[in-house]
């Protein structure tokens, strides 16, 4: 595998396309995957084709989106463009799929998307990279759709904005779009290892989640969701608390791993909590709590979940952090970035971005996995190899 | 220095300028570049597709020097035709000159971009400092409120605590320690608060099981692990003196913090008075069941000497019926009218007396006689009477009505007479009566409970000495009127005392009666 990130702040669209095609050009990339900040939205075609007519290329495989920002090798930045090419040498067989109609129902849009990216590569794939429109897209739903289709663990993220949560939308090839969800596929040999860990840790009672209606929480263990915060934080719970106090949310009870959903609104009407994704009725439910060094750590969770068991050789980085936790670290953004190379080095390519949802199993001890989940403020690592 | 495409659309392009009749993108939009065109327009015109989004410069054949800026965006260069050979060195400071604004305006728009988020940023935190300051106003309002609510209640609790006259102790719950006592424990102990709280709850117990330290702290974690405990306590003041207290024991929280709120109440008169209630009571017993072994033996012995005087009197009447007889047979014709009638009233009241002595004699056989229970047909009883009523005299024609299957538990000789002397009673007052109608049946009293009863139109009684009928020798009617012995009621009410049941009758004169009996279950 040949591998080659690159980066530009560059406003405009096609030169930021020709400066981020000439890194690249030495991968000679059969797939291009692209993070931008929401402001390239417009620019997306110029820097599609800046990027191919640069690389001289039109047969390359491109997918990407927006986010809250983008992470490269060598930046980490509240707006860019990043991009890391990458070439199998031969050893696989790549597809990009497409479905759109994600806000009316994102289980059968994830659904007919994986389906056709199956059928691109002949009925079976190795590897798949998610990416959904995280403005008009539940992430729940997804994760669900891709997963009654897929039976290999997959990761990525929703699209994102500068936390204006107005719009979000996705590149593939040439083509801007809202309302999708886009997969990238590959059959053939590819070793990767991807994990997903956040940092908080549950504290509390385990309350059964008793009604819902999608991501609309009502009742927790008896009591209204508001009540079952407090109840739980021994304090009321007020808007200071949305982005930093999560559920943890397991599949079953006495679960070792947990997905995170966070609170975005609290009804005190009717103690109602409106949620950053859906969560299934009768699911077990615990109140997180975490520090900002806890929250830096889930990184290093995330890296010892992907380096152990390691790969032969890791070839490219991509990480799927979430814009929540860019809120709550601030200026310690870049610090995720670092913990990474800390762990593994410099050398290694990597872009990502700050998502409105991150999608990944657990990686366990043994290199199995768990069910792929759909997250908030988690951090999402993965390492592509040869 | 860079590099900057130079391209013509002339063929016969300067020196450095590569002949480009139709310029790409990739050639123009890549950074800083320069056109040579015979005129501005038609460089303008070759580059259409990118303009506004590129920046370069059009040089083109001029009679002079000149410089100017296009509304296209792009700048232009006229240079005389003598010039031509120079024009690369000409324009390179102008393509730098470009390529510096062209990188200014890059980062004058990455600046306006940084601005425009950190503004929308500063704008989100000013919200969420306000909606945080909001909530922490809040929470801290709700705490005052709390705060304030809180000492109230201490205010209460303390005033209540200082001024009840219970004694009070605060422990720890974990410890058993005594954490405060109100006043009324200091004079209820002896000890000054200080030194109550010095002090383990084993030291003011009577100290012996289950009055212990050990005690009293098993009792503490009761109360830490359910509901509040009541119970009695033998304690112990400073001088040594024993009492007994009515100790209430309750978790309670106390000033936030998690106690045991004890209360105890001083109740060593009470136990006295209970102890003084109980001789007294004993002594009651004691007394009642000898004055009830004297009337036992008492009734007894009048029980004995009614049967015995009864039957002793019995032989002297026979006797004097005996001689009634004799002189009437012998010497009967030689008394007068007068003399036989006298000696016709001898007979009969000698006869009368037997009848009362007789009676006396069962009433008191009645009490003294074994008792057995056994099922008992009522109604079959009272048809049989009815016969015999009916056949003693057979002239009357009253209606006697009987509820069938009417049964109870009893002895079946008493029950006889109970029946035997209700009924009879009946026939007896009805005698007068033109249509007589005697009923015998059962019906329900106003508590539910069933009640067995005889009824009758006849003579009936005056229901001011209706407490009367039940006395031995008690009668209502003259002797002429309705003959009778006085007992039979009196016999009646004692059968159906001792079968544990009760007697009483309604009537109105000439309006009939109705006695009505109850039998124990």
């Amino acid at each position: 595998m040949r591998a080659a990130s690159a980066s530009t702040i560059t406003a405009d669209g096609y030169r930021a396309g020709c400066e981020l095609a000439e890194p690249l050009r030495a991968a000679a990339p059969e797939v291009i995957l692209l993070f931008a900040s929401i402001d390239y939205q417009p620019e997306f075609p110029d820097l599609v084709a800046g990027l191919t007519e640069t690389l001289g290329r039109t047969d390359v495989l491109i997918i990407g989106g927006t986010g809250d920002g983008i992470y490269e090798t060598g930046r980490v930045a509240h707006r860019g463009v990043c991009a890391l090419g990458l070439h199998s040498e031969g050893k696989l067989q790549w597809t990009v799929a497409v479905e759109k109609g994600v806000a009316a129902n994102s289980f059968a849009a994830a659904q007919g998307c994986a389906r056709r990216a199956l059928a691109s590569l002949g009925g079976a794939a190795q590897f798949a990279f998610v990416l959904a429109d995280g403005v008009k897209a539940d992430g729940t739903g997804i994760v669900a759709g891709l997963a009654s289709v897929l039976d290999i663990p997959f990761f990525g993220g929703l699209a994102g904005d500068d936390r204006k949560f107005a719009r979000s939308c996705l590149v593939v090839g040439g083509e801007v779009m809202e309302d999708a969800v886009a997969v990238l596929a590959a059959r053939g040999e590819l070793a990767f290892a991807v994990n997903a860990a956040s940092g908080w840790t549950p504290v509390g009672q385990v309350g059964s989640l008793e009604q819902c209606n999608h991501n609309l929480i009502q009742r927790i263990g008896g009591m209204t969701a508001e009540e079952f915060l407090r109840e739980q934080l021994g304090k009321n719970p007020s808007e200071v608390d949305l982005g930093i106090v999560p559920l943890a949310v397991y599949e079953t009870a006495g679960e070792e791993h947990f997905a995170l959903r966070t609170p975005s609104r609290i009804d005190p009407a009717s103690g109602a909590l409106t949620m950053f994704g859906s969560i299934p009725a009768g699911a077990p439910v615990r109140v997180c709590t975490a520090s900002r060094a806890e929250v830096l750590a889930g990184v290093e969770a995330a890296l010892t979940g992907v380096r152990q068991p390691p790969l032969a050789a890791a070839a490219a980085v991509i990480v799927v952090s979430c814009a929540g936790r860019k809120w709550l670290l601030e200026d310690q953004t870049k610090e995720e970035v670092e913990r990474v190379f800390a762990a593994i080095g410099r050398r290694l390519p990597l872009i990502g971005f700050p998502s409105f949802g991150e999608i990944g199993p657990f990686r366990k001890a043994d290199g199995s996995y768990t069910s792929c989940r759909f997250h908030n403020v988690t951090y999402v690592v993965c390492l592509l190899g040869t | 220095m860079a590099d900057y495409p130079l391209l013509s659309l002339v063929a016969a392009a300067p020196p450095g300028f590569r002949h480009c009749p139709s310029p790409a993108q990739a050639e123009v939009r890549r950074g800083i570049f320069a056109l040579f065109a015979p005129t501005p327009e038609a460089g303008e015109a070759a580059l259409q597709p990118y303009l506004g989004k590129i920046t370069g410069l059009l040089v083109t054949p001029a009679p002079a020097l000149r410089w100017e800026r296009r509304p296209s965006g792009l700048h232009h260069a006229g240079i005389p035709p003598a010039w031509e050979g120079l024009i690369p060195d000409i324009i390179r400071p102008i393509l730098e000159l470009l390529a510096l604004a062209q990188a200014q305006t890059d980062a004058k728009i990455g600046i306006e971009r940084e601005l425009r988020r950190a503004g929308e940023d500063r704008q989100r935190l000013v919200n969420e400092f306000a909606a945080f300051r909001e909530s922490l106003l809040k929470e801290i309002a709700e705490r005052r409120a709390a705060e304030e609510a809180l000492r109230e209640s201490e205010a209460r609790f303390r005033v209540i605590f200082e001024s009840v006259n219970d004694a009070i102790f605060i422990h720890d719950p974990q410890t058993g320690a005594i954490l405060d006592v109100n006043p009324r424990t200091c004079e209820m102990y002896g000890y000054s608060r200080d030194e109550a709280l010095r002090l383990t709850v084993g030291e003011i117990s009577s100290g012996t099981p289950p009055y212990t330290q050990e005690d009293a702290l098993r009792w503490m974690r009761r109360a830490t692990q359910g509901p509040p405990r009541l119970f009695e306590w033998r304690a112990r003041d400073k001088a040594g003196r024993l009492f007994w207290v009515e100790v209430n024991m309750r978790q309670a929280n106390i000033g936030g913090q998690g106690r045991i709120l004890v209360t105890l109440r001083d109740i060593t008169a009470r136990k006295e008075a209970e102890a003084k209630l109980r001789d007294l009571n004993l002594d009651l017993e004691r007394r009642v069941q000898e004055r009830t072994c004297d009337l036992e033996s008492a009734n007894q012995e009048l029980e004995a000497f009614a049967y015995s005087a009864s039957h002793d009197l019995r032989t002297p009447l026979q006797s004097i019926d005996g001689w009634g007889q004799a002189l009437a047979e012998d010497y009967g014709d030689r008394l007068d009218k007068t003399g036989l009638g006298y000696l016709a009233t001898i007979r009969g009241e000698a006869k009368r007396m037997r009848q009362l002595i007789d009676a006396l004699l069962q009433l008191s056989r009645v009490a003294r006689s074994e008792m057995s229970r056994e099922p008992v047909d009522l109604s079959a009883l009272a048809t049989e009477m009815a016969a015999t009523l009916r056949q003693h005299d057979p002239g009357r024609a009253a209606e006697i009505v009987i509820a069938p299957g009417l049964t109870a538990r009893g002895d079946p000789v008493l029950l006889r007479t109970v029946l035997q002397n209700l009924l009879g009673n009946a026939w007896k007052f009805t005698a007068k009566t033109a249509a007589a109608r005697i009923e015998f049946g059962q019906a329900r009293r106003d508590d539910g409970r069933p009640a067995f009863f005889v009824r009758d139109n006849g003579a009936g009684f005056d229901r001011a000495f209706a407490a009367k009928l039940f006395l031995p020798f008690q009668r209502l009617h003259r002797q002429e009127e309705f003959a009778g012995t006085g007992i039979g009621l009196s016999l009646v009410k004692r059968i159906i005392t001792r079968h544990g049941g009760e007697v009483w009758a309604e009537g109105e004169v000439g309006q009939g009666a109705t006695f009505w009996f109850t039998l124990a279950e």
